[in-house]
């Protein structure tokens, strides 16, 4: 609508200040209803004001009629007292005496000065002022009158008819003649025997001056008329000019407010009279106009208070709107980022209200951007996600559907917007748990599924089932269900934890075999570390066992020949030949142990060849394998073949496999059975021999020092215990190893192993 | 009574002294024992003589006090010839009219809609007029009406030649107070000695449960209207001369109520319905008992025991110049209306009072019931 103004006057319009604006309204309004509420202010108050002066005339009416009343009343007073006093009483009985009732020619006494009988002006003063004062004989004959007035009595006072004075007597009576009311009031005079000797009479005519003096010394205008009539018209005013005698009352009501007071039973009256108290409108509304005046200047100075206060507060808002109005545009400016610009001058209050609509455009602009900024980041986050986004309203169908959920599900987005989510990605089997979980949702405001990782499969838009990992969550917009699926493909990562599963395992196989290894080598390493503790023992006992051995080697050199030669010279059968024989075995012996301990301490002096172990064996069975026969031995002979050469002293070789074979047919029980196998080790790196038997076996505790110098377990005499420690002596020295297995009663096996000749 | 008089003669320290006289002059005891039952029974005689001739100066002072109820129907004023010849002249200011009314205020206010109603009823035009009792007799008196009402039985100087009364009925007076007062019953004695000023304080009366009346001085108001005409206030006390001199006289009876109604230690006298009822917007006031009756009830009043009330008259003319035929048939017919008049307007109807042995001459009430 306002678009509709002229453009010029909505520019006029912009341009004066809104103050001034106000002001004018608020004087043109003010004006407005001033004029309004004056007329209607004037119209009550006139109401207010006359129905209130009609209250007050009414009781003023009372007040004026009570004054009337007791005029009147006084008149009867006034001849009660007058006859009671005693020069009235005095002076009638003189009359009396005179016999004044009897005269027959009366002639009228009139004064003009009060007579003798009558009381003094001090009493008279209280009293009314009769008009005429009348004494009458005991006939009813006016004989005296006093009277101030120059005209005479009248003629129906005059000669009054008996009944005016039975009517007037002991009250005030109210008559009229020729149209003047009159009020009489009289006494009679008894005398003794009750005969009336004279009549005192008070009579005035009710005029202007009774109506006057009725009303005594008030201090506001009285206006009092009587009326008399059907149609009450007015008898008789205390203000002539105003209100008229004959004047009809009905006449006078657009002039005046009138209250007619009753009556009062003015003792006797033949007269349907009235007193009627009159207010004259005029002085009414003049009343009433000061009264309005008044009101209406202080009406003016209210007005013009309420504008000076009005247009303070307006100035006061303006002031206000002006700053909202800067505030609006630094906003603006600030916080939108829009362009500055420079306030206007005019109407404050228009200014502020385009300047209100260019903010909510400029809001709303911002909004926009803002909205489509935020649309952009979610539109990128959805888009770029690793996971498929997808949107569901209540009912299911597909609202939102990110690329990567068209990679997923082979489906692009426009095939899937618009279709039930649950007919394109839920396979099935799993569509009745799906409709389960909206109902529930949309009648419990949550379900299980709700805002949990869970996992499950989809069906892909070739009908491929493949598991996915997805999380729902549920928003209400508009008043509406929204519910937010991601969902990713973890084809892959089931694939690849599986792989992790049998990779581990694979661990765990590898890792209780190299424990297994470790522990082997852990055996190892301590064989080894046995061996080199029990090769450096070798090395001792070696050095000490040659320096022995040479020291003996000598004695036992020079001692056999000679106990052969004495011997030799002794008788066989003699005791000194059994003597010397013994004495010779015992020097061999001993030449035996001898040379023993010179092959322990003998360092490696032969030079390293290349030799065939399984001809090393051979070479060295051939020169003992006849004793095998005496235990009916079995020696079984597993040799691989064409196994690699090894570097390695012979001779020393052989008799390591001696001592071997010679410890195996020791062990060994009659029919025994000893078991020869060499073969290669680490792709024929090395070379091993085994020596078995099934013999008597070593108990655990020899096992553990079965290769130390000197521990046999064959009987004192049999062996000096220093074979096997020659032998593992040998053995290290060429790079390899010996080792023993053995169980009692189940056999023993010696190993050795050589490394084979590169 | 008899019994104490005796004892307190036998306690009587002149009989003791008497055995001294007895001794000194030698009487013998039989004989002066004699001589004083004698004495005994002079001296009861006396006694009861005084008792009564205190009672009936008493009564006889109240009947004093009290005015008359009616006056004597065969009084009547006597008028010139020529007025007797006079016919009735309406007011000027109303023309060609069938009957022209005035009533008393009491009985305009009472009588006005059942004579508009007549008037309608009958198409006659009738003129009412809301005055007093001195106007309709003025009235009459100038032969300006048919019909002249008055709130009070006629006066001697009402008794104009030709000239017939028709009471239509009485109407209780009633004595009230206002209404915070809390005196609710007084004697007929008390209520002159009240108006005549010898009772001047509420403390010398006693409210219902015997304790006094507030200490405050009482004010009297009255309505000393018709002066000259028995009944009403009259049968209270005669005349103005026994009231108090600190009456306060009203010119109303909406003045007399109002004053009453706004001083809560004033008196006043007026007929029931105009008192408690017309009136009531003018100020509430409560009506006494008189020995122990209400105004309102008007089987006392009808029994005599409830003792002011005033009696309502109409009057229509006999006189061959001044009869109006309408005029008799509107008499008669108000007089109907009246028997029919709720008991609210507090008024008992000729028919009942004749019934109860009020006596009438010809159709006006002229005494109480023998």
């Amino acid at each position: 609508m306002a678009d509709k103004k002229d453009p010029l006057i909505k520019k006029l319009q912009k341009r004066i200040p809104l103050t001034i604006k106000m002001m004018v309204i608020v004087i043109t309004m003010g004006i407005f209803l001033m004029t309004i509420t004056d007329y209607f202010q004037n119209k009550y108050h006139k109401e207010i004001h006359i129905a209130a002066t009609t209250d007050i005339i009414s009781q003023k009416a009372v007040e004026q009629r009570m004054r009337f009343d007791y005029y009147v009343k006084k008149y009867f007073q006034s001849v009660k007292l007058f006859t009671s006093q005693k020069r009235f009483h005095n002076y009638i009985e003189n009359l009396e005496n005179n016999k004044w009732s009897e005269d027959s020619n009366v002639q009228v006494k009139y004064y003009s000065q009060p007579p003798s009988w009558f009381p003094d002006r001090s009493i008279i003063r209280t009293f009314i002022p009769a008009t005429y004062v009348i004494l009458l004989d005991g006939k009813k004959r006016v004989r005296e009158v006093f009277s101030k007035e120059k005209h005479k009595l009248p003629a129906f006072l005059l000669k009054p008819e008996s009944v005016l004075y039975q009517l007037s007597q002991n009250q005030s009576f109210l008559t009229m003649y020729d149209g003047t009311p009159y009020i009489i009031a009289s006494k009679n005079f008894i005398g003794p025997g009750g005969r009336l000797r004279g009549i005192l009479t008070l009579a005035c005519p009710i005029d202007n001056k009774f109506l006057v003096h009725s009303q005594g010394v008030t201090t506001s205008r009285t206006l009092v008329a009587l009326t008399t009539g059907v149609e009450p018209y007015i008898l008789v005013s205390n203000h002539d000019d105003m209100l008229p005698a004959g004047a009809r009352i009905k006449d006078l009501r657009s002039s005046f407010l009138i209250e007619e007071e009753g009556f009062f039973d003015y003792g006797n009256s033949d007269l349907l009279v009235n007193l009627v108290t009159f207010s004259p409108k005029k002085e009414i509304e003049s009343q009433t106009s000061v009264i309005l005046n008044k009101e209406r200047t202080q009406n003016i100075i209210t007005s013009l208070v309420f504008i000076l206060a009005f247009a303070m507060i307006t100035y006061w808002i303006t002031r206000h709107i002006q700053q909202i109005t800067k505030k609006i545009t630094v906003f603006s400016q600030k916080t939108l980022g829009m362009q500055p610009r420079a306030l206007p001058r005019g109407d404050q209050l228009l200014i502020l209200e385009e300047r209100f609509h260019s903010l909510t455009e400029e809001v709303l602009t911002s909004r926009e951007i803002i909205k489509k900024q935020a649309e952009e980041k979610t539109r990128l986050i959805v888009d770029n996600a690793f996971d498929a986004i997808i949107t569901t309203n209540a009912d299911g169908a597909i609202t939102t559907w990110n690329p990567q959920a068209e990679v997923i599900f082979g489906l692009t987005r426009e095939q899937a917007v618009g279709q039930k989510v649950v007919d394109k990605i839920i396979p099935v089997k799993y569509h009745d748990v799906y409709e389960k979980a909206i109902k529930h949702l949309l009648a419990s405001d949550e379900t299980p599924a709700m805002n949990k990782q869970l996992q499950t499969t989809a069906v892909h838009s070739n009908g491929h089932e493949f598991p996915v990992e997805f999380t729902v969550s549920p928003a209400q917009s508009e008043g509406s269900y929204l519910f937010i699926v991601i969902m990713r493909d973890i084809t892959q990562r089931i694939k690849a934890e599986e792989a992790l599963k049998n990779a581990k395992e694979e661990i765990e196989v590898w890792n209780r075999e190299l424990e297994k290894r470790v522990k082997e080598k852990t055996e190892e390493l301590k064989k080894s570390q046995a061996q080199l503790i029990h090769s450096e023992k070798l090395s001792a006992m070696g050095h000490m066992a040659g320096g022995l051995a040479h020291e003996l080697n000598s004695p036992l050199a020079g001692l056999l020949p000679m106990i052969e030669k004495y011997r030799n010279e002794a008788e066989k059968g003699s005791q000194a030949y059994n003597e010397l024989t013994l004495m010779l075995k015992a020097c061999e012996y001993m030449a035996k142990i001898v040379k023993d301990f010179g092959s322990f301490s003998r360092e490696a002096t032969g030079e390293f060849s290349e030799l065939n172990i399984n001809e090393v064996i051979e070479d060295t069975l051939s020169f003992s394998g006849s004793s095998f026969k005496q235990k009916r031995i079995k020696l079984i002979k597993e040799y691989e073949d064409n196994l690699p050469d090894f570097l390695g002293e012979k001779t020393e070789l052989q008799q390591v496999i001696l001592n071997m074979i010679t410890n195996a047919y020791d062990a060994s029980t009659i029919e025994g059975e000893i078991r020869i196998r060499t073969k290669t080790l680490d792709n024929r790196t090395k070379l091993t021999i085994e020596f078995s038997d099934n013999g008597t076996g070593i108990d655990k505790e020899s096992l553990g020092k079965i290769f130390d110098p000197f521990f046999t377990t064959k009987k004192p005499g049999q062996g000096t215990g220093l074979g096997l420690s020659l032998s593992y002596g040998i053995i290290e020295k060429h790079g390899g190893r010996i080792s023993v297995t053995s169980e009692p009663e189940k056999g023993t096996v010696f190993t050795i192993i050589l490394p084979a000749a590169t | 009574m008899l019994k104490t008089v005796f004892t307190n003669l036998s306690n009587y320290p002149a009989i003791n002294i008497s055995n001294n006289i007895q001794q000194s002059l030698g009487i013998s005891d039989d004989h002066f024992k004699n001589l004083m039952y004698q004495m005994k029974i002079i001296k009861i005689f006396i006694l009861i003589l005084f008792i009564l001739f205190i009672n009936y100066t008493a009564a006889d002072s109240a009947n004093e006090l009290s005015g008359p109820g009616f006056s004597d129907p065969s009084e009547q004023i006597q008028m010139p010839g020529e007025w007797e010849k006079q016919s009735i002249k309406h007011d000027p200011s109303v023309s060609n009219i069938d009957l022209a009314i005035n009533l008393d205020q009491q009985m305009y206010r009472i009588l006005l809609p059942a004579t508009k109603a007549y008037a309608m009823k009958n198409g006659l035009k009738i003129t009412i007029t809301d005055s007093t009792c001195g106007n309709s007799a003025g009235m009459l008196r100038r032969k300006m009406i048919d019909v002249g009402g008055f709130c009070c039985a006629p006066g001697a100087m009402d008794r104009l030649p030709g000239i017939r009364f028709h009471t239509t009925g009485i109407a209780p007076v009633a004595i009230f107070v206002h209404p915070d007062n809390p005196i609710d019953n007084i004697t007929l004695e008390q209520a002159r000695k009240i108006f005549m000023g010898e009772i001047s304080s509420w403390s010398e009366l006693k409210t219902s449960d015997g304790k006094p009346g507030p200490n405050v001085l009482i004010r009297t108001i009255g309505r000393l209207h018709c002066k000259t005409r028995p009944g009403h206030w009259r049968l209270l006390l005669d005349n103005e001369d026994l009231f108090s001199p600190r009456l306060l006289e009203v010119g109303n009876i909406p003045d007399m109520v109002s004053q009453v109604a706004a001083n809560p230690d004033a008196i006043g006298h007026e007929t029931v319905w105009l008192a408690t009822k017309y009136y009531e917007k003018r100020g509430r006031v409560k009506t006494l008992k008189i020995n122990g009756y209400t105004p309102e009830n008007l089987d006392a009043l009808l029994s005599g025991h409830y003792p002011i009330y005033k009696s309502f008259n109409l009057t229509t003319w006999d006189s061959a110049e001044a009869k109006n035929v309408h005029a008799e048939k509107l008499v008669n017919y108000l007089k109907n209306h009246i028997e029919t008049l709720d008991a609210g307007y507090g008024i008992l109807s000729s028919s009942k009072l004749k019934k109860s042995g009020w006596k009438f001459n010809g159709t006006e009430l002229i005494a109480e019931p023998n």
